[in-house]
């Protein structure tokens, strides 16, 4: 059973409402509410004393977070000598020697969170703008793994994330399927509107699929499940909220949950509507793993 | 020694006698050399067997082919995990028996002459023998006919090489799938868009009412899958139609394109590791009719779900 969560895995209106634990997505389309949120999001940090990384896109996007904190009475330059407050580029952080290395990122958060734990904060609140993936092939290849990989650190330790992405940069379809790699989406109706599918670590570090997931997502899905099944926190695949999966969909899942077994010595499969039983069989998937790890 | 391969034998008998005489003895040899074996017929003639066969009869399988016979892509499927599981008890081989129960139509004739000759396709490297016994009292002349096109072996008096034997993928292209004939207007039609999600919305609100909720499940997984293959595989403009009928629901997907599936496609068991082909071999067990039919005008798959 999921304890109690701080969120759910639906939308969510008020940033300020985003706390430990939560990864989530927003696509902003003005500057108004790109303004509007950040400061929504970080004042909120500021009031649960957590420490506080914004990675902008340029030194320019600082402008916008020392306008938003500074309206609301703080002391900018304070916060940054105390170092409760960091700003960088999101180039700068994600592009060391010009590649991106997801390992190397997520150990560098681990390491940013244990250094706030370690200097008194509860938890480490970072924003980071993307659009230099826009510029960044190769980075963007492996950036929905590493997004999700995101999502699994943010309910195993002391972190949360909002990741900011420029809607009037980014293809729709693209931004689409990185929104349903986020357990919350800013301002959406439902995050699985986004893809059709959605996929969340739940709040024991298991992995949540929900949606409809077809041949169109299934090897994205393989590959973040086969790349994350050994970050979860519980050997847990739960499929309840997954309302459809094709035959590609369904060999991704067994995939995922062969990835999780393998790490964990057993994988729990919530069951979902009866069709995916039914798939499972036919094709054979308790070869990869076997029906028993079924829980109904 | 090169490795055994399939077997697979028409089998003509006229009387009880004839039938016992020749399978009790074919059993009591795959016994003796420790190969799997397994029978599906009538109740009434595993009963024979079984008298015959006496204390030996346990250590045969015994299926009713009431409950076996039920779609070709189904039946191919079972017999495929018999064969494994044979294989990995460390079996050297397997002796099955199967007598197909044709029914009582010229559809139903067609669409079990075609499991038929696609079983040539689907087990061609197994380590198998299958007997398929024919009874000459009832059944048509044409469906005994069409046995020794799909038999690569008759046995008669004795077994010799069928001489009418003909390549499956050949008589599955000159035995078409038998698919009902439908009205001009049907009660829906689509243009497939890049998305699947509304063929599957679709295919659930003109299932509604019509199909039992696993059935209606299993159309919308069967329309998916088709429409994924005109999308991957088709060109031009993919197009949906559902018709009803009686008792089911009949879709179609068309699409512009020349590339014409294989003939045999769904029948054979793809490789389990392999990323594709696993699509259509779902679907025919699925399905209670599938059939393909490619014209310069391009590809339609005409899909039966009933019940």
């Amino acid at each position: 059973m999921e304890r109690g969560a701080t969120r759910g895995d639906g939308p969510i209106r008020d940033p300020g409402r985003l706390g430990i634990g939560d990864h989530a997505c927003w696509a902003y389309a003005s500057d108004a509410e790109h303004q509007e949120i950040l400061s929504g999001y970080l004042s909120a940090g500021l009031r649960a004393g957590e420490r506080l990384v914004f990675l902008g896109a340029q030194d320019g996007y600082h402008e916008t977070v020392r306008g938003a904190l500074g309206a609301g009475g703080h002391d900018v330059d304070r916060l940054l000598a105390e170092g409760r407050l960091i700003l960088g580029t999101a180039e700068d952080s994600y592009l060391s020697d010009g590649t991106f290395d997801a390992d190397a990122r997520v150990a560098d958060y681990r390491a940013m969170v244990r250094r706030a734990v370690d200097d008194g904060y509860p938890g480490l609140r970072v924003a980071a703008e993307t659009n230099w993936l826009l510029e960044t092939p190769h980075a963007l290849k492996t950036w929905p793994t590493y997004e999700f990989r995101a999502e699994i650190l943010a309910r195993r330790i002391p972190f949360s994330a909002l990741c900011c992405y420029d809607a009037r940069a980014w293809p729709a379809d693209e931004l689409a399927m990185l929104r349903s790699l986020h357990g919350l989406d800013v301002r959406m109706r439902h995050p699985e509107e986004a893809a059709g599918f959605h996929l969340r670590a739940r709040s024991d570090g298991g992995i949540a699929v929900a949606g409809e997931l077809d041949v169109v997502h299934a090897e994205l899905v393989c590959q973040v499940l086969t790349a994350c099944g050994e970050e979860t926190g519980a050997p847990v695949l739960d499929l309840t909220g997954l309302r459809f999966a094709d035959v590609a969909a369904m060999r991704a899942l067994a995939h995922g949950a062969r990835t999780i077994a393998r790490a964990h010595g057993h994988v729990a499969l919530l069951d979902g509507p009866p069709i995916l039983r039914r798939l499972w069989r036919l094709l054979e998937l308790d070869r990869l793993v076997p029906e028993s790890h079924w829980d109904t | 020694m090169s490795q055994p391969t399939l077997e697979h034998d028409a089998f003509f008998y006229e009387t009880d006698e004839g039938f016992v005489s020749a399978l009790a003895p074919f059993l009591r040899e795959g016994l003796e050399r420790d190969h799997t074996t397994v029978v599906a017929t009538s109740r009434a003639r595993i009963g024979l067997l079984q008298d015959t066969l006496a204390d030996d009869a346990a250590a045969v399988r015994f299926l009713p082919h009431d409950d076996w016979y039920t779609r070709p892509g189904a039946v191919i499927a079972a017999w495929r995990q018999l064969l494994d599981e044979s294989t990995a008890e460390g079996r050297p081989y397997t002796r099955l028996i199967g007598e197909v129960r044709f029914g009582d139509t010229e559809a139903e004739w067609a669409s079990w002459t075609r499991y038929e000759g696609a079983l040539n396709a689907a087990f061609r490297r197994q380590p198998a023998w299958i007997v398929c016994p024919y009874d000459l009292r009832s059944l048509p002349e044409s469906v005994v006919e069409e046995a020794r096109r799909t038999h690569p072996t008759v046995w008669e008096d004795a077994r010799r090489p069928s001489d009418d034997y003909q390549d499956p993928a050949a008589l599955l292209e000159r035995v078409p799938e038998p698919i009902p004939g439908v009205e001009a207007h049907p009660v829906l039609h689509l243009e497939i868009p890049d998305g699947l999600a509304s063929v599957r919305r679709a295919v659930t609100a003109a299932s509604a009412g019509r199909l039992s909720p696993t059935r209606r499940d299993d159309l919308v997984l069967v329309a998916n899958e088709v429409a994924t293959n005109a999308l991957r595989h088709g060109a031009g403009v993919r197009r949906l139609r559902v018709w009803t009928l009686p008792d089911g629901v009949l879709c179609e997907v068309t699409d512009e394109g020349e590339a014409s599936p294989h003939p045999l496609a769904g029948y054979v068991p793809p490789d389990r590791l392999a990323e594709r082909g696993h699509g259509l071999w779902v679907a025919r067990r699925l399905c209670d009719a599938l059939s393909v039919a490619s014209t310069t005008a391009g590809t339609s798959v005409r899909f039966v779900v009933r019940g």
